[in-house]
């Protein structure tokens, strides 16, 4: 029988084999039945039209797009938001609580490839999730798009439009259809789903229970998309008004300190959806915060399980 | 000794965040100002807009789903149009807009409700006196105005709201003021758009006082692009403005010939722009004189001759363009009639 | 036999907030045990007197409050005194959306084993503690004395040398009990070291070579079984087939020895367990018996 190798300080093996058994676990635990009811909002807006907007009033082709790409990115962030809250939550005090947690931790395993192994196994099931409602949107938005374009090629030949408009025409609608750009948006949903799950590990680390664990993850993700408005404040002072007071700056320092900023997760994905110019050096930046955001977390969450007693 | 280790890790956590948040807001607050700057971060909500909101939006708002729950409001706001209701209309629009401040298509469609159904929906109510309807048109239409403005802070690239508001006070069925009308076309036309550029050159033509403006406005649209000649009102302004007594040494002065690609076709050009000038206050000129002279030569039947059977028809032909490519014109018959007695 | 003590406690101290403010429970005071290589160490001792929390010291589950443990000179804190160790946890809950054979796959694989070597030690574990007919059963269709099998199954995946079991026959019948009792025995054998807890004594007498009796977290007594359960002045003598005047002939023999006596006098008794063995294996058709095979 071979003898293991001494146990390294972290070993990316051990924590993809906790990982993989966290995405048996979830997926056992038929979490992606919750796709169902998506999949049938995103193919549900596939036939809706806003009737009433008819006539002088109908919505332009550009916006209609814009909704469904909002619609549709919406519940993507909500679902893998509240999915990363709540399955990293009841992870680490369900292992506790079942005590499978001692069973893990008598075998050489440091406490910290634990925590990487569930966090990344819930990371695991959000990226299988956000590929497939990922598919659902492009496909759904393919078909919409396809569709306004015979629609408004067909209108415009008919007022009798030259070819060069009706070219211009065209190309504006297929910038709000599934572009390279949409995809952007849909990753900053991801990196967001991250980042919430590593808050929840944290907080699930020193947590007493799990409804507490997601509450205040909840809590943290509300505060999350105002943190930029504290920011500014402490940047540009003019934003809290005449004069911000002892208490505005102390408040808002700690708020800019201690709360992630979502704000930028969700302006790349309104900015995608808007068709704006998101570069890759935006999605760049917003990943390497993400890590560092995840990193933190993950470093902290260590600490406090580390000479976690059971 | 639990309670020491839990505040010592509460202290450590804290801490932590603490540092890490130092080395990361410069970066964030650089990036969130990029951002900004490009018009991918939306503005902050005004504290006007927070009290509007209800709770849905609100909570829309926490979960950062603006432009989600901004799509959802600005479906909902038609009711509010079917109803008439105006007021709960404009503030709908007021938090759509406050949602999604960078959706050019928001300010658009508000300011249209307000400036336009809001306005007409006052203007036509018997409900009021008189004197009540045109307040409250006139209300809608600065309110419209305002509306649109306010877009402009956040999109003032977006020209087609400057366009909308020349549109709204330059439209004859309401109360048109050319004057501010000319001031928003004067900014949409620094686009270059075509449209937007005869349009004021179309408004200022009306102001009277500012004839010469619009003479060499139009002189140099012409110079810009020759395919302006491709509108019927554009021809005519280059032929009627140069009538002008207060312009004197033109350099290019335009002729029927030079302008129209016959006589006929400036007959019915120059008959149709009469009409305007009549119902629309466009700049006269010698529009009458030109009118008979082409009476005379062409032979124009009665029911034509404006002078002796003034109505308010057009001359329409079918199929009328400027460009080669497109189907010609259908003549009417009178026109043909002269034509072929002409080739005889 | 290596130098180095399998398990070694060294005057462990651990207390525990208590109920009221300020207030402690000393949980274990003062402990210190050695286990030697290959040796069966039973800690016995009544509810709440700190066996589970010593064991969960050498475990590396909770840091001491001073004092110190060690398992095969590795200090228990450090994740690498755990790579030669399985552990039995009482009433041992596992991840109930694996199967059978996941389960020991999955601690197999925590251990570093992979490939070939891991499958085939899989199935030999799951033969071991028979369980081959449900290996691709999930474990929430576990009854309790299979999670207890599984159970050990996972803390010998990767044959360690010191096995920690903690009530290892706890709810579990008495055939699947004396098999377990068995395995133990088999584990001796091979020279792992055994260090078990639990409230049969019985079961704790036949296996065990040295004992410690825990208290309100004072270890009162600890040494070898025979030495501790002896009784020095008394001697049990059992005869077979012994006619009546043989006995009288021994008991003239003891009243006319100074000092001696017969305290008691009656038929020799076997154990209930083993009567319902005797009764349960003989009355069942078609169980083959097992054959147990632990290899290298």
């Amino acid at each position: 029988m071979s003898r293991p190798v001494a146990t390294s300080f972290f070993s990316p093996r051990r924590s993809l084999i906790i990982a993989q058994s966290t995405v048996t676990q979830l997926v056992r635990m038929k979490v992606f039945y919750f796709l169902a009811p998506i999949a049938l909002l995103f193919l549900g807006l596939q036939f809706f039209d806003a009737f009433w907007y008819e006539g002088p009033e109908a919505l332009m082709p550009e916006q209609e797009l814009r909704m469904h790409k909002n619609l549709c990115l919406g519940t993507m962030m909500l679902f893998t938001s509240l999915f990363a809250i709540v399955s990293t939550a009841l992870l680490i005090p369900g292992d506790i609580e079942d005590r499978t947690l001692y069973t893990i931790l008598c075998k050489p395993v440091p406490r910290l490839d634990y925590l990487v192994g569930k966090l990344f196994g819930v990371i695991a099931v959000i990226f299988i999730a956000m590929v497939v409602m990922d598919v659902l949107l492009v496909a759904t938005l393919h078909f919409r798009t396809e569709e306004k374009l015979i629609e408004t090629t067909a209108y415009m030949t008919k007022i009798g439009y030259p070819e060069r408009e009706i070219e211009a025409g065209r190309a504006e609608i297929s910038a709000h259809g599934p572009t390279l750009l949409l995809q952007f948006g849909v990753i900053s949903h991801f990196l967001k789903a991250c980042v919430i799950a590593a808050v929840a590990l944290l907080i699930s680390t020193f947590s007493t229970s799990t409804l507490f664990t997601i509450a205040t993850s909840v809590m943290i993700w509300i505060i999350g998309a105002f943190q930029s408005i504290a920011r500014d404040g402490l940047f540009n002072d003019a934003e809290f008004g005449d004069v911000p007071t002892w208490a505005d700056k102390i408040v808002g320092t700690l708020v800019s300190l201690i709360f992630p900023d979502f704000q930028l997760f969700e302006a790349i994905s309104d900015g995608a959806a808007r068709a704006e110019d998101v570069l890759p050096a935006d999605m760049a930046q917003l990943a390497g915060l993400s890590v560092l955001y995840v990193g933190i977390y993950v470093v902290l969450s260590w600490f406090v399980f580390s000479d976690k007693e059971f | 000794m639990k309670r020491f280790k839990t505040i010592r890790n509460l202290l450590v956590i804290a801490g932590g965040l603490v540092v890490t948040g130092y080395l990361r807001m410069p970066v964030e607050q650089r990036f969130t100002e990029d951002l900004r700057e490009r018009k991918i971060v939306q503005p902050r909500i005004e504290s006007d807009a927070w009290s509007e909101m209800g709770q849905t939006s609100l909570a829309g708002t926490f979960g950062g789903l603006r432009t989600v729950m901004a799509s959802m409001l600005s479906l909902n706001a038609q009711s509010h149009f079917e109803e008439n209701e105006w007021y709960d209309l404009k503030k709908d629009y007021e938090v759509i807009t406050a949602l999604d401040p960078y959706n050019a298509f928001y300010w658009s469609h508000g300011g249209w409700h307000i400036g336009y159904n809001a306005a007409s929906w006052a203007r036509s109510n018997r409900e009021f006196s008189p004197a009540r309807r045109r307040i409250m048109e006139m209300d809608f239409l600065e309110a419209g105005d305002e509306f649109y403005r306010k877009g402009l802070k956040y999109l003032p690239e977006e020209e087609s709201l400057w366009f909308e508001i020349g549109s709204m006070w330059s439209n004859e069925y309401k109360r048109p003021n050319f004057e501010r009308a000319a001031e928003a076309f004067e900014k949409a036309r620094d686009s270059g758009n075509p449209v937007y550029r005869r349009r004021y050159l179309f408004t200022i033509a009306r102001i009277p006082g500012r004839e010469i403006e619009a003479y060499e406005e139009v002189i140099r649209l012409l110079t810009e692009n020759p395919r302006h000649l491709a509108v019927p009102t554009f021809r005519c302004l280059l032929i009627v403005l140069p009538t002008n007594p207060k312009i004197s040494d033109i350099e290019i002065k335009p002729t029927i010939d030079g302008v129209f690609r016959t006589r006929e076709k400036a007959y019915q050009d120059l008959f149709n722009y009469r009409q305007r000038v009549l119902e629309e206050g466009f700049y006269a000129g010698n529009i009458d004189g030109i009118l008979l002279n082409l009476i005379g030569e062409l032979g124009v039947p009665d029911e034509l001759n404006p002078f002796l059977n003034p109505s308010s028809h057009r001359i329409h032909t079918e199929h009328w363009r400027e460009s080669d490519d497109q189907p010609k014109a259908q003549v009417p018959d009178w026109m043909l009639k002269k034509k072929e007695e002409g080739a005889r | 036999m290596s130098d180095v003590a399998a398990v070694e406690v060294k005057n462990l101290v651990k207390d525990f907030k208590g109920p009221f403010r300020g207030g402690k429970v000393h949980a274990v005071r003062d402990v210190s045990l050695t286990i030697a290589p290959g040796e069966v160490y039973g800690l016995i001792g009544p509810n709440g007197s700190g066996k589970s929390t010593t064991m969960k010291a050498v475990l590396g589950l909770v840091a001491p409050t001073s004092g110190m443990c060690a398992i095969f000179g590795r200090n228990s804190t450090k994740v690498d005194s755990r790579s030669e160790v399985g552990f039995l946890p009482e009433n041992p809950y596992f991840y109930k959306h694996l199967t059978g054979a996941e389960t020991v796959k999955f601690y197999g694989r925590l251990c570093g084993m992979k490939g070939l070597e891991l499958k085939h030690r899989v199935e030999e574990m799951l033969e071991l503690v028979g369980l081959q007919d449900a290996r691709d059963r999930r474990l929430k269709g576990f009854s309790k004395g299979m999670l207890q099998r599984i159970g050990l199954a996972q803390a010998l995946v990767q044959d360690p040398k010191l096995v920690v079991l903690d009530e290892p026959t706890a709810g579990v019948d008495p055939v699947g009990s004396r098999e377990i009792r068995d395995l133990i025995l088999e584990l001796k054998n091979r020279g792992v070291t055994v260090f078990l807890c639990s409230h049969l004594l019985e079961q704790v007498q036949e296996i065990c070579d040295r004992v410690g009796i825990i208290h309100q977290g004072v270890l009162v007594n600890e040494g070898r079984l025979d030495d501790l359960i002896s009784l020095e002045d008394k001697t049990e003598l059992i005869l077979e087939n012994a006619s009546a005047e043989l006995m009288e002939q021994i008991r003239s023999l003891v009243e006319v020895t100074h000092g001696a006596g017969v305290i008691s006098e009656g038929r020799a008794r076997t154990t209930l367990e083993s009567l319902f063995l005797k009764e349960t294996q003989s009355k069942t058709t078609g169980v083959p018996t097992k054959s147990r095979r632990v290899s290298k």
